[in-house]
């Protein structure tokens, strides 16, 4: 028994060693696969991770840019801002502008607003202490001048101050395109883009997000590390240092990458470039957290297998006191278990950032680390005595039941809810919870992060979204947002009101199948085509109509933007229109009302002219048909009074002879009326007329009364040339002498004057006599039709002559004015326009 | 060809009885060697002329060397009959004198436009009637060397 127990024992610890072999062979496979599948899971998490994160950033920029072009094509309607570029000292105006930069700045939302000329120079400021832009905002305004596109420039810090700014920049362009100024809206990346990066979607302790970029022959940290107090932009390294994955990003890797960091501690990492910016993207874990995890299940695996070989080594050894040794073992193990679990515990206890629970199956309390102490406020025996229920906020519980049951569920659960500390303050939080076996009870280990920062960037984030909406709304013009292939992007209240449609109803429509009438519809997709291809230049004024839902057709005025995504390709429109239905039809109500007026005239004028054509008719007939009984009257009368005179006593020949002269009268009184009604008949004409050669017809036709009456007529040297009607002028002249030769005073020798004086550019015609003068009183009474101041035997007449001259005048636009006095003489003067000096008297 | 010696022939053409009557008397008055055929309508007047009056021996009347033409007669007006003695081959060439009481612009442009040869306008006076009947055959039938007479070729009317 004695010898045959050590060969047995030899045996078995032959075997013994085997099996550790064998166990040991084992575990070390498990562990190397494992380790594999750690690795590629966190690759996979630091891949995902990476995605979000950079569609984060491109989308919060393409937002800020979106921003920014609004501004600049909404704001500043309606100012003179080109009046403000040259002169920026008009005071309502600089306040007009600030106004308005204040209203596109929108509270909190961006940290400084801006207007510069095209070449970088600042215009106006909202903060009185910038006189000045840095060189790298001027360069920005400059570079969107000159492309006319809206942009973000990059991170700038501000070397006095230490603050760190990014810009986004957009023309203000005019009517005709051209940039008159540059809107630059300022935003603090400490608001929400930092807080963005810093956020990690999963419970990790050293997991962060950089962004950087290449700076010369360094690379140039953005944002701050997790572990660093360096404020942004302040880290840099050397290109040379390729030992490092941010170098590795700036170099154009992308994708995984293990190896140590700028601190030379081992990372996993995901790196790639941010679209449309020189930014890259570094997602990365410390290496150490991976191996402490691998190394956690590799330790549980050694401790199995140590536990597997010693448990069949104790069996094989010890057939004695098995009950004992088996207890003994037993306590052993349990011992050694729970040692290695509370270490895995431990760790995350103690290092972890996270608030770590174990809650047992009632959801009591059962374990937590310093994090959840220093989280809910109360001890670690206060928070042991507590029900998970004790944690949540009130307004959570009812959702808690359902909790439960999906965190025992395989994948666990993963939900946001609302818990409270012990002073009843409440904070938003992020949970990861799953059931785990403990001593054969179904446990919950529940990791909590506080989403306090999260929650208040993606609130910053929806209020901006919010404001950017509201500012939409509050414009007064409808903006449409219209992607290349016609659907609508975005929409405005005022879009949505003037449609019909609630927004969610337009939003991905085909904007031309849906509002365009049928028949402009080819012709707008066109134009919009147009734009697409770059054929048409934007901020083209364009004009259609649009279909409201209730079948009402408005006319609406675009000025049409063209949309760029992050690679400069075109990525729709951006339209700002305005409902221009009233301006149209009151246009086209006046335009109605013109033609109406002007029909109402050309019938007016009909009428006038056929009474005139019915006057002229009757004129005529009657002076003829009164003609020829005079005619008859007179010649009878002269031939009784010739042959038949030896017959009739000296009152028969006085009667005969008063009836030849009276019809004679009448005869020259129905000529005159005739030539006064006829004046004007035919086109009045309008040219230069030498007055030379109607003085000499003048001369010619009064010549005979002039030697009869001893008069003279003196002609003022030299003539001016007005311009008017030859046949016209030679009436007035004619009837004023033949005037001036009637109205004499018998004791004194007719004198007739006649001038033409120029005065600038008019011609005085005067006809000045000697005579009788007018008195005051019938200044005006001479030039009524057959209005005469003597007796026929006084000064024989008709009283149509001043008539005539009058109307003469008149139809030439002009009048006739007179001076007199009595005994002395009168002037008959009348204005005409002169005609150019080339054309005098030739 | 008209000659001195052969006594000229004026055809009259006015629908006022009184105002031929002066005429015929300023005429006589003169005792000028002319002949004066009176037409008291526009149609009687073509009708004489284009030879469609009766006459008792059958015989056309002979051509005047002038038409004395007044012009505003009812139905066919001296306008119309100055339109056809212009139009026609045969008479075209015979001078025409308007005697109108008109002054009208429109009448004296239409007139001269249609061919007429002078426009005069009859004065109120007898005296002045006198004058014209005077002056009238001093140059119309004196002075003024008429047109041959018409060509054979031109003999039938249109």
């Amino acid at each position: 028994m004695r010898h045959s127990a050590p060969r047995l024992g030899m045996i078995g610890a032959s075997a013994l060693a085997v099996v550790a072999l064998l166990v040991g062979a084992v575990g070390y496979a498990i562990h190397q696969d494992e380790s594999r599948q750690v690795h590629a899971t966190r690759f996979a998490e630091l891949r995902v991770v990476g995605d979000l994160k950079a569609d984060q950033v491109v989308d919060w920029r393409l937002d800020r840019i979106e921003e920014v072009a609004i501004g600049s094509a909404v704001a500043f309607r309606g100012v003179d801002l080109a009046a403000f570029v040259d002169d920026r000292a008009d005071a309502a105006l600089r306040a007009e502008l600030g106004r308005r930069l204040e209203a596109v700045r929108g509270g909190r939302s961006f940290e400084g607003a801006f207007l510069a000329a095209p070449d970088g120079r600042l215009l106006l400021s909202l903060d009185p202490a910038v006189t000045e832009l840095d060189p790298e905002a001027q360069q920005l305004a400059a570079q969107v001048a000159g492309s006319r596109e809206p942009t973000m420039g990059d991170f700038v810090r501000v070397g006095s101050s230490g603050r760190v700014y990014i810009d986004v920049a957009a023309p203000i362009l005019d009517a005709s395109g051209r940039p008159t100024a540059v809107l630059l809206l300022r935003i603090d990346p400490g608001t929400y883009l930092f807080p963005m990066l810093q956020s990690w979607p999963t419970p990790s302790e050293s997991a962060e997000t950089l962004l950087v970029r290449r700076d010369g022959d360094s690379v140039l940290f953005l944002n701050s590390p997790r572990d660093r107090d360096d404020p942004p932009l302040t880290v840099s390294f050397p290109l040379s240092r390729t030992d490092n994955p941010a170098v590795a990003a700036v170099l154009g890797r992308t994708g995984e990458y293990e190896g140590p960091d700028y601190r030379g501690i081992a990372v996993l990492a995901d790196l790639r470039s941010i679209p449309g910016t020189p930014w890259f993207m570094l997602a990365e874990v410390k290496a150490a957290e991976l191996l402490a995890e691998v190394d956690a299940r590799g330790r549980t695996i050694l401790l199995l297998g140590l536990l597997v070989v010693i448990v069949i080594g104790g069996a094989m050894a010890l057939g004695l006191s098995l009950r004992q040794s088996s207890l003994r073992q037993r306590l052993l193990t349990s011992e050694r278990d729970r040692a290695a679990a509370g270490h895995l515990y431990e760790r995350v206890l103690a290092n972890g950032r996270d608030i770590f629970a174990l809650l047992d199956p009632s959801g009591r309390i059962v374990d937590a680390n310093a994090a959840a102490v220093a989280a809910y406020g109360y001890s670690r025996d206060e928070l042991l005595q507590l029900n998970v229920r004790d944690l949540r906020a009130p307004e959570t519980l009812p959702a808690l039941e359902q909790h439960w049951q999906a965190a025992a569920r395989p994948g666990g659960l993963l939900v946001e809810t609302v818990h409270v500390r012990k002073d009843g303050s409440t904070f938003p939080v992020e949970i990861s919870s799953r059931a785990i076996d403990i001593d054969g009870e179904l446990h919950h280990q529940s990791f909590v992060r506080d989403i306090t920062e999260r929650k208040r960037a993606e609130q910053t984030l929806q209020a901006e979204r919010d404001r950017a909406q509201r500012y939409l709304d509050i414009a007064g013009a409808l903006l449409v947002g219209i992607s290349p292939d016609g659907t609508i992007t975005l929409i405005n209240k005022a879009g949505c009101e003037l449609l019909g449609y609630p927004q969610e109803e337009l939003i991905g429509r085909d904007w031309f199948d849906l509002v365009i009438p049928e028949r402009e519809r080819d012709s707008t997709r066109a134009v919009f085509a147009g734009l697409m291809s770059g054929d048409l230049e934007p901020l083209e004024y364009f004009e259609n109509s649009v279909i409201a839902r209730n079948g009402d057709e408005r006319v609406v005025s675009w000025h049409n933007a063209l949309l760029r995504d992050a690679a400069g390709a075109v990525a729709g429109t951006l339209s700002s229109g305005e409902d221009i239905t009233e301006r149209k039809q009151a246009e086209a109500e006046i335009l109605r009302l013109n033609e109406e007026l002007e029909q109402r005239v050309r019938e007016r004028t009909a009428k006038l002219e056929a009474a005139n054509k019915e006057l002229e008719t009757f004129s005529y007939s009657v002076s003829h048909d009164l003609r020829a009984p005079l005619r008859a009257i007179s010649g009878f009368a002269e031939i009784l009074g010739r042959r038949y005179r030896d017959n009739l006593d000296e009152k028969g020949r006085h009667y005969v002879d008063t009836i030849v002269t009276s019809s004679e009268h009448m005869g020259i009184l129905i000529e005159e009326l005739l030539d006064f009604s006829r004046l004007g008949r035919s086109m009045v004409r309008a040219g230069p007329v030498p007055l030379g050669p109607l003085v000499a017809g003048l001369r010619a036709t009064f010549g005979p009364r002039i030697a009869a009456a001893g008069a003279t007529l003196e002609v003022i040297e030299p003539l001016a040339v007005p311009v008017g009607d030859p046949t016209l002028i030679e009436r007035i002249l004619a009837n004023l002498v033949e005037n001036a030769l009637t109205y004499r005073r018998p004791d004194v020798a007719p004198h007739v004057t006649l001038s033409a004086t120029r005065h600038g550019r008019s011609v005085t015609l005067a006809v000045a006599d000697n005579g009788i003068g007018i008195p005051a009183e019938y200044r005006e009474k001479i030039f009524e039709v057959f209005a005469r101041l003597h007796t026929d035997r006084e000064y024989p007449g008709t009283g149509i002559g001043l008539s005539i001259v009058r109307k003469a005048a008149r139809l030439m636009g002009s009048d006739v004015t007179l001076e007199s006095s009595e005994g002395v003489g009168t002037t008959f003067s009348l204005e005409l326009p002169a005609a150019d000096k080339g054309s005098t008297e030739a | 060809m008209t000659s001195l010696s052969h006594t000229a022939r004026i055809l009259l053409v006015d629908d006022n009885a009184s105002d031929v009557e002066l005429a015929l008397d300023a005429f006589g008055e003169v005792r000028l060697a002319n002949h004066v055929d009176v037409a008291r309508s526009g149609s009687e007047a073509l009708d004489r002329l284009f030879g469609r009056s009766r006459r008792p021996h059958g015989g056309r009347d002979p051509l005047p060397d002038l038409i004395l033409l007044d012009l505003k007669m009812p139905g066919i007006d001296g306008f119309e009959v100055l339109r056809q003695v212009k139009a026609a081959p045969i008479l075209r060439r015979i001078p025409v004198v308007i005697l109108t009481s008109s002054r009208e612009e429109g009448d004296r442009a239409m007139s001269y436009d249609t061919g007429a040869n002078s426009y005069l306008v009859k004065p109120v006076s007898f005296e002045g009637m006198l004058e014209i009947v005077r002056k009238i055959a001093g140059y119309w039938l004196t002075i003024n060397v008429g047109p041959p007479p018409p060509d054979d070729d031109d003999e039938a009317p249109p």
